[in-house]
This record gives structure tokens, sequence and C-alpha cells, in this order.
């Protein structure tokens, strides 16, 4: 069991270091030289292309790519991702600032998707074809179908500037940063938006899952024994349905991650999403460096997490990948 | 919908149909894609045909009509700055069509290529492509494109060809996975025995036979395409203001005021990006219960 968890972490190693040279090589061909974007024209026009050698020089940028690349990783390998080219200020701190409020939203946003995917895919499947499947099903469609800007939008609209029962945006109200009662009302609504447009796809899985197990034998046989419908719809059914559910689970947690880049922007939510945006927006590579680094740390930590709960969940993988 | 079913003469299962017929068929009896596809036909002939009858300028400042709530002169009012807002919805759909069969169209050549690549090769082909692929799904496709347009800067072709570039692993990921099947299937044995080449043997026996998955992907494809082009736009990382889009025009409702006091603005273009997206949905379901013999009891 955990040669095999210590295996599934080495391997992905390679995969992350990969994904960092990919986005490395790539950022660097940025039209532009960074040297003169990070300057102020007014400063500019009084340098002499000296100067400006000097300056490149400082930076490491007259240095082929797989140096700087080098370089970068060793830096990294130290705590620090470099600064960014508009603000200044060093991007290590400027991640880690929003790792916070990224994950909070990610863990309830998680949540919300597995309270109203799980329950509403089973009952979904036990009702298959009445009226309430069609219903759920219209909803998940609904959902999945609509971007979630638009819902995101709508919801502030109805309850945020109509009704004014829950607050417009960003993390807390100002001055009131330690309420956990104004933090909680601030999260309510980002939280659902994007849990709820990642549950209409793991309620739809759910559900085809469930059906796939609910007409299997051992069902059949079960119910010969005379075993109660909640007894086997739990303990039999649901167990077995949710082995293919968690792996949609792994999945769909880039997924939240690409929900989260425009949820966050639509309610001011200063994530890891947001700052993604800032860095295309400010066209900051460097910046950009830093956000892939940790989104790929996220989906790797994700899918080996997934991949942990597979095996609980279902005892014979354990058995056979853990040799 | 239960009238053209019935003009198709019922056979038996199996029986002397051709199995285009009998997809076709299935497909049309399938009522959600008839409803999807009767959505769609309604949305592009809006978008190709209206600018073409009445005059409809997405750019045109009408500054007597600035704010202007729908009514009069504007049908859906105007915008901040006195545009048209039933002009910049039909052009920005027009877009929105645009960028999801064009980056769809490259996206499947690309990964078609690829996925057959690795599949019918095999060996250090197969591990260097899926490696790649596997490296471009651990990271979300909007932070992808997000990383790209932040290097090309964004606008139209840029996002079609972010997309159409990006997007390709899942459709590398299925065809390998057919062709590896495929590969050991007899009639691939018994036309290698009669001496067929590789690449005749590529084309002409394996691509047929995973056109139908293909087809089915790609449906779902185009869905998510234009979900992205309005997400990229809305983030401002997509096409470019002067080219009215649907996201782009939905951006403007960031602004609390236009939030809360103009909903003509942003709802419109929300409602169109969800009713072709869900109908482009409503028909890839169809198309993939027409395709799988096993759904015929669904109907």
């Amino acid at each position: 069991m955990s040669t095999y968890f210590l295996r599934r972490l080495l391997i992905s190693i390679p995969v992350l270091i990969g994904i960092t040279i990919a986005a490395f090589f790539v950022l660097s061909a940025a039209p532009g030289d960074p040297v003169l974007a990070r300057l102020d024209p007014e400063v500019l026009s009084r340098l002499t292309p000296a100067d400006i050698e000097a300056r490149r020089r400082e930076l490491g940028l007259d240095q082929p790519i797989p140096v700087r690349y080098a370089r970068w990783l060793g830096d990294v390998a130290q705590g620090n991702l470099g600064y960014s080219i508009v603000s200044g200020r060093p991007i290590a701190a400027e991640v880690a600032g929003r790792l916070g409020p990224s994950l909070t939203l990610m863990v309830f946003a998680t949540a919300i998707a597995l309270l109203v995917g799980l329950p509403f895919g089973v009952i979904s499947a036990v009702n298959q074809y009445g009226r309430l499947d069609y219903t759920l099903s219209g909803f998940t469609i609904f959902l999945v179908s609509t971007p979630t800007f638009v819902l995101g939008l709508v919801a502030l609209y109805l309850f945020g500037v109509t009704l004014k029962i829950l607050p417009v945006g960003e993390l807390f109200t100002f001055g009131k940063e330690h309420d956990l009662v104004d933090r909680a009302a601030h999260i309510v609504m980002p939280a659902m938006i994007l849990g709820l447009a990642n549950a209409a796809q793991l309620m739809r899985y759910t559900r085809a899952s469930m059906l796939d197990v609910l007409g299997s034998d051992y069902m059949t046989t079960a119910r010969a024994k005379g075993l109660g419908g909640r007894v086997i719809l739990v303990r039999h059914a649901l167990r077995n349905a949710l082995i293919p559910v968690i792996t949609i689970l792994a999945i769909l947690l880039p997924e939240l991650i690409a929900g989260a880049v425009i949820t966050e922007t639509v309610f001011n939510w200063p994530g890891l999403g947001q700052l993604a945006v800032r860095a295309a927006r400010d066209r900051d590579p460097a910046l950009m460096m830093g956000v892939v680094l940790i989104v790929g740390v996220f989906t790797l930590v994700a899918s080996i997490i997934a991949d942990f709960a597979y095996s609980v969940v279902d005892p014979r993988i354990r058995y056979v990948r853990g040799r | 919908m239960s009238a053209v079913a019935e003009t198709v003469p019922r056979q038996v299962a199996g029986e002397h149909e051709s199995l285009a017929r009998q997809t076709v068929r299935r497909f049309l009896r399938h009522r959600l894609a008839i409803v999807g596809l009767v959505i769609l036909a309604v949305v592009v002939a809006t978008a190709v045909f209206l600018p073409l009858l009445v005059p409809l300028d997405p750019l045109k400042t009408d500054y007597g009509a600035i704010r202007q709530p729908p009514g009069e002169g504007h049908l859906l009012g105007a915008d901040l700055s006195g545009r048209d807002i039933l002009a910049r919805v039909v052009h920005g759909t027009r877009i929105s069509l645009v960028v999801g069969f064009g980056a769809v169209a490259l996206y499947m050549v690309v990964g078609t290529a690829l996925g057959m690549l690795a599949g019918f090769a095999g060996g250090i082909p197969d591990q260097l492509v899926m490696r790649f692929t596997d490296t471009l799904l651990a990271i979300p496709l909007i932070l992808l494109c997000i990383v790209f347009i932040s290097i090309v800067g964004p606008g139209l072709v840029s996002v079609i060809a972010v997309i159409g570039l990006l997007g390709w692993p899942q459709t590398t990921r299925l065809v390998r996975g057919q062709l590896l099947t495929l590969r050991e299937a007899e009639f691939i044995t018994a036309s290698r025995v009669v001496g067929t080449s590789s690449r005749e043997i590529a084309w002409r026996h394996l691509l047929p036979n995973i056109l139908g998955p293909l087809t089915v992907v790609a449906t779902f494809a185009v869905a998510q395409a234009i979900l992205l082009e309005a997400s990229l736009s809305f983030l401002g990382l997509g096409v470019r203001p002067p080219v009215p889009s649907l996201g782009e025009m939905i951006n403007a409702a960031t602004a609390p005021s236009t939030l809360q006091g103009m909903p003509w603005v942003w709802l419109p273009p929300g409602i169109v990006i969800a009713l072709l997206v869900l109908a482009v949905n409503f028909i890839g379901d169809g198309v993939r219960d027409a395709l799988d013999p096993r759904s015929t009891r669904r109907s």
C-alpha cells in the first residue's frame, strides 16, 4: 500500500517537471522584451543600449533558455519564484496569499458538489424515467449548458443586488476581517455556483453508474434473499456505484480549478484563478509560471488523493496494483 | 417528430438496413436531439440570415439611445455606448459559431492524426505522444488557453488557434484506444494477410471504423469550445472588444450598475450561449445513443 503511493508520488514528479519545462519554454517565447516591458517608457528613453544590456545580464536573460530554466528550478527549490514584472512583488508571496482563499473555495465547492450530486444521482437512478428523474435530469442539463459566469451573475443579480441578502463579492466586508458570520456569508454564493456547476456532472455519472449496478445479477440475488430496499441500495448498490464515480471526481477536480478561474473573477474572490487571469492580462510570464507550478501541484495531488479514495472503496485495486 | 419515424418503414432489426440508415432513424426518434436540432437551426439561421435582411450594425453608436431599455428603435435595448443589443447578440453568435466549429475542426484533425500515429505505430512514437497528452490533460484546458493567450495576445484568430491546438488530447486518447482494440480485429489481420499496406489499412479500414465515436466527441467538443470562447471573452482574454462576442457582452455586467440597472445588456447573450450549448449537447446525446446499438431500448 505505502509502496504503491510512494511510486505514484514519484511518477508525479516527472509529470510536474514536464509541465513546468513546457510552460517555461512557451512563456519564454512571448514576444516583446521582458527587460523593456518592465521599464517605465520615460526611464527607458534616458537609458543607453549598454544600460539595457547590463539590466539584461543582471536578470540572467542573456543566458539560453535551458540555463534559465535550470536557474528557475534551483530558485523554486529554495522557495523563490521570482518577481512579478508588473507589481514588482515577490511571486511566492503573491501566490501564497491566494492559496488560502482558493483552497477554501475548492473545499466548500467540492462538498456542495458531492452533497448535491451523489444523492440526486441516486434518486434519479432509482426513479429511472419517472417524473423525478426527468426533473432532475432537466436541471442537470440546464446547469451543464449555462456558463458558470452567467449562473454567477444571475445569482449576484438575484441575491446580491435585488434581494440584498448576500454580499456581492470579495472575502469579507472591509473592517470585519475576523467576523466568521460575515466570512461565511461571503463564501455562500461562490461556493454554491462552483459546486452546482460540478454537481451536474457528478449527478449524471452517479445516475449512470447506479443504473449499471442496479441491473446487475448480484442485486437480483440480494433482492431474492429478501433484503430491504434501503439496505441493498446503500450497502450493495451505492458502494459499487461509487467506484467509477470517484474516477470522475478526479477528472472533475481540474474542472473545478477551471471553474474557479471564472467564479473567482465573477465574485472578485482573491484566489489563484484570478491571479492567472491577471498574469495573462498583464502579460507577466514570471507570474504565470508561478501559477502554472501551483496549479500543476494541485491537480497532481488531487489525482493521488482520488487514487487513494479509489483503493479504499475497492480493495481489489490495492491488492492488484500494490504488489 | 413521430411523423418522421412513421414514414420510415419499420424493419426487423438488422435485416437489410445499412448501419447509416439505422443510425439516422434512431437519431430521428431521439426527441431531445430533435429539439436540439431545431434550436440550433433557429439560432444558426438567425445569426446567418438576419443581418442580411435588416441592417444590424453591432458597432454603430446611437447617442440618443444610450442605456435605452428594450423597446422601439432597439428591440432589445442599447448598451452604455448606445450600441444595439440585438445587433451585437446576432453578430456575437456568429463569432461563437465560427469559433466553435473552427476550433473543433482544427483539433479533430490534430487529435485524430496523433491518435492514429500513437495507436498504429506503437513503440516510441506512442510513448511520446501519450506522455505529451498526459501532460496537457494534467492542466485544465482553460488555464492552458490563458497561458497561451498571455503570449499571443487576445483576438479572434488566437482564440480559434489556441482552442484548436490545445483541445486535442481527449480525441487522441479516444482514437488511440479505439485503434488498439481494432488492431487486433480479425478483418485487420485478414487485410494484412492479403498484403494491404499499412497506410491503406489506416485510411480504408481503421478510420471509417472510428468515425462514429469521433462524431460524438466532435459534437460535444463544439459545445465545449463555444463555452470556452465565451469564458475567455468574459475574462477579457478572448475576442477583442470591437468584435462583438457574447462573452464580452456579459463582461459588462461585472460593473455593478450594469448588473443591477441594465439586465437587458447581459441577459440576452447569456441566454443565447446557454441555448446554443444546450442544443449542441442534446444533439450529441442523440448521436451517441443513435450510434450505440445497446441503447435501442431507449427511444
